[in-house]
């Protein structure tokens, strides 16, 4: 009995051993999302964003959007509301404003660090503030705290972007949600930025609860053609053929689960602009857009060794592994029996047709799309070892390699990735196509630029025909080469981008700069079309002036962009401190600056105040599988009881005996 | 002095400090985080049912042959051998050391608890065991009228899916009832024959009440059967329940037996 006294004694010990073992288990988490659970928080309205509208107005080639959120708390206790929202990959996000009844509060942009202090300090004195910080270029956090219960806060945010046509098809994207991203980072050692990531989602049987309205004014000066939204229902109103008022239908109940596209041409393949110019107080800036030439006939095209890098993660589960399959389809029948070719699938491991390139032949790309056939999509998004498997793979000697990236790119490793292609340049040009309703862009767009290919986003299998010939097109033949601008006559200054890369598109290429003086002189771009060279000018007295601060917002945006590149590849404290400079000069959310905006008055004076993190719906077409390893997916699991409930029921268990034996011991009476 | 040389207490320091480098692995693997912290608790019982009797006295110079085999063992299989695998050389020196007269399975077994075992078998063991699981769960479905297939550690049904996972494997339950064996064959002092006799029932008790718990568990995550929650840790702690009763009645039954030796 003794004994079994002094074993019972054991049990605060097996307490202590189980406390411990909750901390490892928080240690060991990686940051993933996960899958909203409803009254998790009681008392708290754990869905306070209740409304979401977008006003785009299109003016030429700069797009103005202002995204108004609503957040309501309809709970009993003061709630901060935190919600993860993505943005346009060429954003300028430029002003802030918080509402709050008749008050009115215009957000000022500071150092990171600064506004998140400052936020925080307006939080525990009990005011109402809201923060925006970037987390990625495509992927802003909203924290708004002390919205008290019974409140209505709005917040809008204002940004520019430009719209550049390819194919003389202007294209004007809203993206609706931030796809689920597959992490490594473990939680515990997750730097602030990076904890976005652990984002929930509302399950898939849960329709999302936030409304979400969406107008489009286009004001083009030039009569509009062929304007349709393929993504979602639309209703298109013209006042006149060049002015047009784009609405998003009411069916549209869950039109934030996927990207708005709007596309539509100019009557006589026009192009707006050529040369704009904004003149300042203090600096000058002028917007080119020029032509490039008619796409040239290739003569003889040398053989390629095409290397297809396909994901085949969870997230690409269904829709998205389909469409990569007609995608597929549709580029093999444009590989020659004279040129190589290999596939890479990847997820949490990845693995090749064939250790070795081999002949584009029917049998070998048949062969090909049975791999794939055979891929549910499942596991991890395992990106850098796959491109660095890619890059390892051996290819035919004086082959030039074209590889190419298929994948929804749901992961949080952007810079990581981008380094890796632009330090294996001499590999091959590298083209990056993203698949589906949602498509992380910042990582389609930045392998593509680091890579030096073209990025291709295909929202539906419909588009793949037309994508896989436009790749054709860009690989037969560049447009132009060698590409460099001539400035005469002008003070121009700060120019963006410092070089011309080779143009694949049929697009314009656009420089952004400043000029001190006269407004005088020309641009000239030059460069080669196939052979022979090509040359446009542009003159700057024939320049289309604009007010505002829309040129001076693009150019600080592309700078940013520039500079953000060069960090990705060697992070230096002068380049922080430029993006940082670039940020609080020019009122731009970047990395490095975010926009705080503070009500003065004094709301909440009790202590509690419940941290709210909005869920958002998944992408459309993307499955629960997506959701890594929350538990809250589709497929159920059956967990054992943890040890510390099995230990108590052992020890309560030989209890039995015990009891019996020593009642056994007891003198009968 | 010589014969304070063979008594068993100095025989089994001198096995401590020779076995230093997995004491201090022990001690480590119990900090790193990388296995549950559980081995303690065994360790304890350990402590609590040593033989303590006898320590004084001088080891038999056949079981000192014994225990010199074994830490030649030990030393020629240091430098390749894991830690785990030096570890277990280590316990069964020390149980050997411990009596003159059979060898103290439950003790031992005890030790061999308290090494940090579960990782490990839940690589090696986990995979299989749930596998196997998979599989006996389909008849007892079938049991309930429904038709289920297994495809690998996953049970399909009308198109839903309850996947056997990792944490599902049945190994924590395995662990805990061969501890609470473990205790039994040492409270009542069992020999070494019919302790493994109960461990062995005790494993294969364990295994079967993991098959149920996970059928169970099939209907309730299926929405066969409608279950409040907290439903998934009932059915599990009801299951080991069923199978800690059958050890119990075993151990008692075994110890009920005559020639028993005692251990300690």
């Amino acid at each position: 009995m003794k004994r079994f006294a002094l074993l019972l004694l054991f049990l605060p010990a097996v307490l202590f051993a189980q406390n411990d073992d909750s901390a490892d288990s928080t240690r060991d988490k990686n940051l993933s999302p996960y899958f909203w659970v409803r009254n998790a928080s009681p008392g708290a309205d754990t869905l306070p964003l209740k409304s979401t509208h977008v006003e785009a107005t299109l003016a030429g080639v700069i797009a103005d959007v202002s995204v108004t959120q609503v957040y309501t708390n309809t709970g009993t206790t003061p709630i901060e509301a935190i919600y993860v929202f993505p943005g346009s990959t060429r954003a300028a996000v430029h002003g802030l404003t918080l509402t709050i009844g008749e008050r009115r509060i215009e957000a000022r942009v500071q150092e990171r660090q600064q506004a998140r202090r400052t936020y925080e300090a307006a939080k525990s004195a009990g005011k109402t503030t809201s923060l925006l910080e970037q987390q990625r270029p495509n992927v802003f956090q909203m924290n708004v705290a002390n919205i008290l219960p019974g409140d209505e806060v709005r917040v809008e945010l204002r940004y520019t972007e430009l719209l550049v046509p390819t194919d003389g098809v202007y294209e004007f994207v809203y993206p609706g949600v931030v796809g689920p991203r597959y992490s490594k980072t473990a939680a515990a050692n997750a730097s602030t930025d990076d904890t976005w990531v652990q984002n929930p989602y509302l399950p898939t049987q849960t329709n999302d609860p936030t409304a979400f309205t969406l107008t489009v004014n286009c004001l083009t000066g030039v009569p509009l053609r062929e304007a349709a939204c393929y993504t979602h229902r639309t209703s298109i109103v013209y006042a006149d053929p060049s002015r047009a008022r784009i609405t998003l239908d009411p069916s549209e109940t869950t039109g934030a689960n996927r990207d708005f596209i709007l596309r539509y041409r100019l009557t006589g393949e026009a192009l707006q602009a050529g040369l704009l110019v904004s003149e300042g107080a203090n600096e000058n800036f002028f917007l080119a857009m020029i032509q490039p030439p008619a796409r040239p006939v290739a003569a003889t095209l040398p053989p390629r060794d095409y290397l297809f890098v396909v994901d085949v993660s969870g997230s690409m589960r269904g829709f998205p592994l389909q469409t990569t399959r007609t995608l597929l389809r549709q580029l093999f029948p444009g590989l020659r029996p004279q040129d190589t070719f290999n596939v890479l699938l990847f997820s949490g491991d990845s693995r090749t047709l064939s250790p070795r390139s081999l002949p584009a032949t029917p049998a070998n790309l048949e062969a090909a799309l049975n791999l794939l056939s055979g891929q549910d999509g499942a596991g991890g998004t395992e990106l850098l070892p796959a491109l660095q498997a890619a890059f390892a793979l051996p290819r035919q000697e004086n082959l030039s390699r074209i590889i190419t990236v298929i994948t929804d790119g749901y992961v949080d490793v952007e810079a990581k990735a981008f380094d890796l292609v632009r330090s294996h340049a001499d590999k091959g040009n590298v083209f990056a196509f993203g698949i589906g309703s949602s498509v992380n862009r910042h990582l389609i767009e930045g392998i593509a630029r680091a890579g030096q290919g073209e990025p291709f986003i295909v929202t539906d299998p419909g588009e793949a025909e037309t994508v896989a010939k436009a790749f054709h097109n860009y690989i037969a033949a560049p447009v132009l080469t060698a590409a460099k601008l001539e400035i005469t006559g002008l003070d121009a200054y700060d120019i963006e981008p410092r070089s011309l890369p080779d143009v694949f598109a049929q697009r314009p290429v656009i420089v952004l700069g400043k000029w001190r003086g006269p407004r005088t002189g020309q641009l000239t771009l030059r460069g080669l079309t196939g052979a022979a060279p090509f040359a446009a000018t542009l003159d700057l007295a024939k320049a289309q002036s604009i007010s505002g601060g829309g040129l001076s917002h693009l150019w600080a945006r592309h700078r940013i962009s520039q500079l953000m590149d060069d960090i990705s590849r060697e992070s230096t404290p002068e380049r922080i401190a430029e993006v940082t400079t670039l940020g609080l000069s020019y009122n731009l959310l970047t990395r490095y600056t975010s926009f705080v905006a503070v009500d003065e008055i004094v709301r909440r004076t009790g202590a509690n105040l419940t941290t709210v993190n909005q869920p958002v719906p998944l992408p459309q077409g993307v499955a629960a599988s997506a959701v890594g390893n929350s538990g809250g997916g589709n497929i159920p699991t059956s967990p054992e009881p943890g040890t510390f409930a099995l230990m108590i029921t052992a020890a309560l268990i030989i209890l039995i005996p015990v009891y019996r034996r020593h009642r056994s011991q007891r003198p009968q009476a | 002095m010589i014969r304070f040389f063979q008594t068993r207490a100095w025989v089994a320091l001198a096995l401590l400090a020779a076995g230093w480098p997995v004491l201090n692995w022990y001690a480590l693997r119990l900090n790193d985080g990388s296995d549950e912290p559980w081995g303690l608790a065994a360790l304890a019982a350990a402590a609590l049912f040593a033989p303590w009797r006898g320590w004084r006295e001088p080891l038999s110079p056949r079981r000192l042959a014994w225990l010199c085999g074994f830490l030649a063992l030990y030393v020629v299989a240091f430098p390749w051998m894991p830690p785990l695998i030096r570890a277990l050389l280590l316990v069964t020196a020390l149980g050997l050391a411990a009596s003159d007269r059979g060898f103290p399975a439950a003790w031992w077994g005890l030790l061999v608890l308290s090494l940090p075992v579960v990782a490990t078998l839940q690589f090696y063991l986990g995979y299989p065991l749930r596998l196997l699981t998979t599989q006996l769960c389909v008849p007892l479905i079938a049991l309930g009228g429904h038709t289920a297939r297994a495809v690998g550690t996953t049970l399909h049904w009308a198109g839903e899916r309850v996947v056997i996972d990792a944490p599902c494997s049945g190994i924590r339950m395995l662990w805990t009832g061969l501890f609470f064996a473990a205790c039994l064959a040492c409270w009542h002092r069992l020999d070494a024959r019919r302790t493994f006799t109960l461990m062995r029932i005790a494993g294969l008790a364990l295994f079967l009440a993991n098959v149920v718990r996970a059928t169970l568990l099939f209907f309730i995550e299926t929405g066969l059967w409608s279950a409040p929650s907290g439903s998934h840790e009932g059915a599990g702690l009801l299951c080991f329940c069923l199978a800690a009763g059958v050890v119990l009645w075993i151990g008692e039954r075994l110890a009920h037996r005559p020639h028993v030796h005692a251990i300690a």
